[in-house]
């Protein structure tokens, strides 16, 4: 379970001694085995909520509890899958993958095993030993979430990690993640900015918005699984949502922070 | 891709370029100044007598090649050591690197042979003071792109490999040293053509009595030129096989493979 209390995050803006807002007084509470959309336009602060529940950035203000601790910092126990891929280019596939597991566990005769596992779990036993520059960006990003699953984190956080693959594969991988998800139900905090994407994956989307105001709207959404793309209802929701995200401007003037953040 | 014989003669022209002019050139010193400029025959013919065993200088060719090469590889080595160790520390740590870089950017303006006096103040004539110019002319280049490389690591590389549990020692070794090769071989790649330059302009001045470098110098008060042509064309082909052959597909294969795994970024 993560708790989100009260995160607000301001950077100092270049030059004039101004400081900005970019996330203001967010509260929130992920369930264990939830499923958490974060939406809203590009700039208003999805990304750094993400990057605060994930230990990078700091807040201003607030804390985050993760199963009841504070946490202090980036860790194995909440797994990122970043926009692209990341994957280290110097590894192969099977060694991207050891990677955490040789952190956490040390080089035992059963990282092999699950480093294996973790190659089947995302279909590419075939590409143990394929260099990350010779797979195709979808295979990346498989990768790049097998090397989480393997940890078996306690909780997924997901920056945007489709949106840079074509219609198909998005789909495909947006598939495999609900699978993998609910055969091993972790909360999931999926940051978007697609109306349909949030719509077929979350239990519950939080759109965003600029700052002051961070949190718009909640929205629970009760749609069974497996859910179909093509159902009216599923339609009839992304459109509602399409609604709230017309009501802000599409995209939110960067600030000029002085702290780097991505 | 057009035919062999089409390859090959647009393979050879820049080499066909050079030596025409060097030809002319030749041609023209001997008519207007009647100086004896050796010609590229001339040097040609020097160089296959002096490869087949003729002394130069008291010395074999080979002998003057291999002491500027061991030269070489000691100041080198002990430069590269040096300037990827302190490279990866000022990486490392943001406060040396802001102390030491503008004393290092300094140093690399310097010319090589603009150390000819320190090395002889410190060294005396003799062998140490030319690796110390090849060493202090080869240390910026490679500690400048070394501190780059590692600062320059993508800051999602190493947020990935923190959420992957890699915390000090690991985070050092696996990621910013691998994430920073491209850089590093670069550095070493420009500090190895330095102070190669170096090395023949070092044995010039301090008195090795051996070497490439000493042999041109020592052609001049024989005018033996064509000597001092074939030591030109020694050095030339050494320096274009290091470069061309060695460093630049290691370089052009750890750059490709690097970069394009984040090509969709």
């Amino acid at each position: 379970m993560i708790i989100c209390h009260s995160l607000s995050k301001t950077y100092a803006t270049n030059g004039l001694g101004g400081r900005g807002n970019i996330l203001d007084n967010v509260s929130f509470t992920a369930d264990s085995g939830e499923f958490i959309c974060l939406l809203g336009p590009s700039g208003c602060g999805k990304t750094t909520l993400l990057n605060i529940i994930a230990g990078f950035v700091q807040p201003s203000e607030g804390h985050v509890l993760f199963d009841g601790k504070s946490m202090t910092g980036p860790g194995p126990d909440r797994g990122v899958v970043f926009q692209d891929p990341t994957l280290f280019p110097w590894l192969t596939a099977a060694q991207n993958i050891a990677f955490g597991l040789i952190n956490t566990q040390g080089d035992t005769p059963r990282t092999r095993t699950r480093v294996a596992e973790g190659l089947n779990l995302v279909g590419l036993a075939a590409y143990a030993n394929a260099y990350p520059h010779e797979l195709s960006g979808g295979m990346r990003q498989r990768i790049a979430l097998a090397r989480l699953l393997v940890l078996e984190p306690k909780a997924l956080l997901m920056d945007e990690p489709f949106s840079a693959l074509d219609a198909i594969s998005r789909e495909r991988l947006q598939d495999e993640l609900l699978d993998i998800w609910q055969r091993r139900p972790v909360p999931v905090i999926f940051v978007t900015h697609n109306a349909d994407e949030a719509a077929y994956l979350a239990d519950r989307i939080m759109i965003m918005g600029p700052s002051p105001q961070s949190v718009r709207r909640i929205i629970p959404i009760s749609l069974p699984r497996p859910r179909s793309r093509s159902s009216e209802a599923l339609y009839r929701l992304a459109r509602v949502l399409r609604t709230h995200l017309g009501e802000m401007p599409c995209c939110i003037t960067p600030l000029n922070k002085t702290e780097e953040d991505s | 891709m057009g035919n062999p014989v089409k390859q090959l003669v647009s393979r050879m022209a820049p080499l066909l370029l050079i030596i025409a002019i060097w030809q002319i050139l030749a041609t023209g010193v001997w008519m207007f100044r009647n100086a004896p400029f050796p010609t590229p025959a001339v040097t040609l013919k020097y160089l296959v007598e002096a490869l087949m065993g003729q002394e130069m200088m008291d010395m074999s060719i080979y002998r003057h090649t291999f002491s500027s090469l061991g030269r070489w590889a000691f100041g080198f080595l002990i430069a590269s050591a040096g300037g990827v160790f302190f490279g990866l520390a000022a990486g490392w740590w943001r406060t040396l690197d802001r102390v030491t870089s503008p004393g290092i950017q300094v140093l690399q303006l310097i010319p090589g042979l603009a150390w000819i006096p320190v090395a002889l103040l410190l060294f005396g004539v003799g062998e140490n003071a030319t690796r110390f110019m090849i060493a202090v002319t080869a240390f910026a280049p490679i500690a400048i792109n070394v501190t780059d490389g590692v600062k320059q690591v993508d800051v999602h590389f190493i947020r990935a490999a923190q959420m992957l549990g890699a915390r000090g020692k690991t985070l050092f070794f696996r990621v910013l040293l691998p994430g920073a090769l491209p850089q590093i071989i670069s550095g070493i790649r420009v500090g190895l053509g330095n102070s190669w330059r170096v090395v023949v302009a070092a044995e010039m001045v301090v008195g090795t009595a051996s070497g490439l470098g000493y042999a041109i110098v020592q052609s001049r008060w024989s005018l033996d030129y064509p000597a001092a042509f074939s030591c030109i064309i020694v050095i030339a082909a050494i320096g274009l096989v290091v470069e061309q052959a060695i460093l630049k597909p290691i370089e052009s294969r750890t750059i490709r493979r690097w970069g394009l795994s984040r090509k969709n970024f």
